[in-house]
């Protein structure tokens, strides 16, 4: 192999881009949050709520996540993931004022927004994206409800 | 090809019977009568008798007027009767001369989904009533099944309907109601496109293209459905093919490992099989052939020997005790190094397996950001641009945790999870395959060590016996070996039936995909272009006759993808091909959908089609269009229907002027007021 001159040359560094697993996808994720607030009752779900079907989803648990909430297995135990990329996401769905902050049952929660009702309705609408995770969020959306969020992250329950 | 003959409609009241009686010729057949008199009631009756109201949209009520379903007067000013029973009967021939009577009620006893049959021309000439035979329409399955009446009607047509795609995925006959359209142009809607309207409730895809390509019998149609069967076809063979092979496997895999059975068929399998069955004996991969051989020769080198006595045997029995110890000693060492292998490769195997799994959910959700890019700024101009909504930052790190590093684009990504993806997928093709192979050694030095201990065991019990006695150690081997072969026999027969069978779906298999590559790909035949021409001619030819002046009648031509009328325009000095409803007149619409229809149905004097010769225009005097038009339309129509082949009409048009244009080149039936009239009830059956 002919030997490079080395010394004479000029170099440059080029940061290669990183390969980006899907779910840290923005546009992944804020899909999938529009479709967890979309499938919430009055479009609005507490922060903790967001958080457990986000881990549910990610981890491709929801189907354990189901049976926990089914109440047949009482004593199944559910350990919440906090996901930093997932407030990231949080963060911009609020910048791009597709939701806005609020209270749902004394939790810090969001509420679907015009702009992001119309966005929740267009991500619902996409037939070949999010197949399985909208199908997952729709029942999961339903079956949490916010006394429940309590019983999974592990409150007691006021008497 | 179907000929009208009789239309007979009776509605009775308490007091009264109504009903009126219309002979039809072969030719052209014109209704006359004024507005407003029941001239569309008879030609919907047609309808109604032959089951197919749903042509005209998906409601089930009966596509009749008041004077057939609810109440009925003689004139105008006179009150109302209720209705009490009608219905309708229609006297219907094939092309074989077959005459059948259809009898369907509208209102009365029977279900308005039944609909007899009698055989003869009981209408047209009163002689009595023929065999009869009941059919349903509206239910599941009254185009297939035996006695739904359109599987009856389309066999009287001598029509073999095509099977067609439907929007859900399945498949269905092209239904008689799809069809019909192209036949009957209905007064409401009917004249409000060139094609059609086709039912839209069917679900029936590119269902203008279908109804085309039966009613002109093109051949790319029969192609593509030959086309669906044969890759059906093939798709059976692959799965029976990878059925047999795996059985093959598994029984190969009892003994030994199979090498050159391909995952798939081919040609060269066909022509030649081969199959290369291997055993793990005594250290090393053998063809079973080779073993079967080596045993078999053993055996008669035993069998040849002459019986020595325990004496005589002892030393060379002595030898051997010590030379299988050892080697048995060797083989469980070896088991246990396999077994180590075998363990690490099936850590190796599960490893491979969940990153495949990861790989794939990667992959899926990175194409699923893809899609969802579609929905553009919906999601926010973070999610489309990567700009923060905030701070206005770039934000193509995407959710990464780390500020400082740059997320692959998206294409990018998706290259990059595909290309692991299948790095990792043949590792683990791989992987599978060193699995199996390394069980397969198992096994055998398995063998081999359990025969290694039976000699053993014999040796040690022979030096014990007494001297003077017979050495059995040789005809315990001669035993052991014929046991071994007649399994490794066993497992050959196996294989070669099974080798057979594959080499039999092979060429099924080979055969078919060259009949598929020789089938022509969705595309009209040559045949097919010359038909779409002629009708394209006939077309200009009707249309420079009935005064169209919207385009040249030279401008128009036929999309080859739908067989619409387009227009051939001059578009910066390039022609191209137009849709036309906007550009149109809608009196020339009006004259385009006569042209059109009545083409179709000329093309059957020069070529093999499935147009059954009747065309029926409710109305054709629509949007205003001159009376010159329309005479010429009557006239050409007249001569259109030639060789057996029928036209009806309804107009309001008068007498004198229809009688005086077409004289005795059609049938006139004429009514002065109402076309149902009191009757003698005496003839009414």
């Amino acid at each position: 192999m002919a030997e490079i001159d080395i010394a004479n040359r000029r170099f440059s560094f080029r940061r290669r881009p990183v390969p980006v697993p899907g779910d840290l996808r923005i546009a992944w994720r804020v899909a999938l949050i529009m479709a967890m607030l979309g499938s919430s009752r009055a479009n609005r779900a507490s922060l903790a709520k967001l958080h457990i079907i986000n881990d549910a989803i990610r981890s491709s648990q929801h189907d354990r996540l189901k049976t926990i909430l089914s109440g047949t297995h009482a004593a199944v135990p559910w350990n919440l993931r906090v996901e930093p990329a997932f407030a990231r996401a949080v963060d911009f769905v609020v910048g791009e004022k597709m939701a806005t902050w609020t209270k749902a049952s004394g939790r810090a929660a969001l509420q679907l927004t015009k702009t992001g009702i119309d966005a929740a309705a267009a991500v619902m609408g996409v037939e070949d994206a999010l197949v399985e995770e909208r199908v997952a969020v729709a029942e999961l959306a339903k079956l949490i409800t916010e006394t429940r969020v309590g019983a999974l992250l592990g409150e007691k329950v006021r008497a | 090809m179907i000929q009208l003959r009789h239309l007979r409609l009776r509605s009775f009241t308490a007091t009264r019977a109504f009903g009126a009686d219309i002979p039809f010729e072969v030719g052209l057949n014109v209704v006359q009568a004024p507005n407003t008199s029941g001239k569309s009631t008879c030609l919907q009756a047609i309808i109604y008798a032959l089951g197919l109201e749903r042509s005209l949209g998906p409601q089930l009520t009966v596509p009749l007027p008041y004077a057939m379903r609810e109440q009925i007067h003689q004139f105008k000013e006179d009150p109302y009767d209720l209705v009490l029973q009608s219905y309708v009967e229609l006297e219907i021939a094939n092309a074989q001369g077959e005459i059948v009577v259809l009898h369907r009620d509208v209102v009365g006893d029977k279900s308005t989904k039944l609909i007899q049959t009698w055989n003869g021309p009981s209408l047209s000439s009163e002689i009595p009533r023929g065999k009869q035979r009941d059919y349903f329409v509206l239910d599941g399955g009254s185009a297939t099944n035996e006695s739904g009446f359109h599987a009856f009607l389309a066999q009287f047509l001598g029509w073999d309907l095509p099977i067609v795609a439907r929007y859900d995925g399945t498949e269905c006959p092209l239904y008689l109601e799809a069809i019909f359209p192209m036949l009957f142009v209905e007064q409401k809607r009917g004249w409000s496109a060139i094609q059609g309207p086709f039912p839209t409730f069917l679900r029936i895809q590119d269902v203008a293209r279908r109804v085309m390509e039966f009613l002109l019998d093109l051949e790319t149609a029969k192609n593509r459905r030959r086309r669906a069967e044969l890759r059906a076809a093939i798709s059976d063979l692959l799965g029976r093919w990878s059925d047999r092979r795996k059985s093959l496997e598994e029984a190969a895999a009892r003994v030994g490992r199979i090498r050159g059975l391909a995952v798939q068929p081919s040609a060269e399998f066909a022509a030649a099989p081969t199959l290369d069955l291997q055993l793990y004996y005594q250290g090393e991969w053998i063809r079973l052939a080779d073993v079967l051989q080596i045993a078999s020769g053993r055996v008669a080198e035993l069998e040849a020997s002459q019986v020595e006595s325990v004496e005589q045997a002892a030393p060379d029995v002595q030898a051997r005790l010590t030379d299988i110890r050892s080697q048995f000693d060797v083989l469980s060492a070896v088991l246990e190094a396999v077994r180590g292998e075998h363990s690490a490769e099936t850590q190796d195997n599960a490893a491979l397996e969940e990153r495949v799994a990861a790989l794939e959910t990667d992959l899926k959700r990175n194409q699923d950001a893809q899609k969802l890019q579609r929905l553009g700024s919906e999601l926010g101009r973070a999610a489309s641009e990567h700009v923060c909504p905030t701070c206005h930052q770039d934000v193509s790190n995407e959710l990464l945790p780390t500020v400082d590093s740059v997320g692959m684009a998206l294409d990018e990504n998706i290259v990059f999870v595909k290309s692991q993806l299948e790095l990792y997928r043949s590792a683990l093709l791989n992987s599978r395959e060193r699995l199996q192979e390394i069980a397969a050694r198992y096994r055998g030095s398995e063998r081999d060590l359990q025969d290694k201990q039976q000699q053993l065991r014999v040796l040690r019990q022979e030096l014990m016996r007494p001297s003077a006695s017979p050495s059995r150690a040789a005809i315990e081997e001669i035993v052991r070996l014929q046991a071994f072969i007649d399994r490794l026999e066993s497992i050959d027969e196996l294989a070669n039936s099974l080798l057979d069978e594959l080499r039999e779906i092979a060429s099924e298999w080979a055969l078919a995909t060259s009949n598929l590559r020789q089938h022509p790909v969705d595309e009209l035949t040559v045949a097919d272009k010359r038909k779409i021409e002629h009708l394209q001619t006939a077309i200009r030819r009707h249309l420079d006759i009935y005064g169209f002046r919207s385009f040249q009648p030279g401008e128009i031509s036929l999309s080859l993808d739908n067989f619409r009328p387009l227009v051939l325009r001059d578009d910066n000095g390039e022609t191209m091909e137009k849709e036309i409803y906007f550009e149109m007149s809608a009196s020339d619409a009006i004259r385009l959908k006569w042209a059109y229809y009545l083409a179709c149905m000329e093309l059957m004097r020069d070529y093999s089609v499935n147009h059954p010769g009747l065309t029926i225009f409710d109305e054709p005097g629509q949007q205003e269009v001159e009376s010159s038009s329309l005479f010429e339309f009557l006239r050409s129509a007249s001569q259109s229907a030639q060789n057996g082949q029928q036209v009806l009409v309804s107009t309001s048009e008068t007498y004198e002027t229809v009688n005086s244009l077409l004289g005795d080149r059609a049938n006139i039936v004429s009514f002065a007021g109402f076309i149902l009239q009191p009757i003698e009830t005496g003839s009414a059956n």
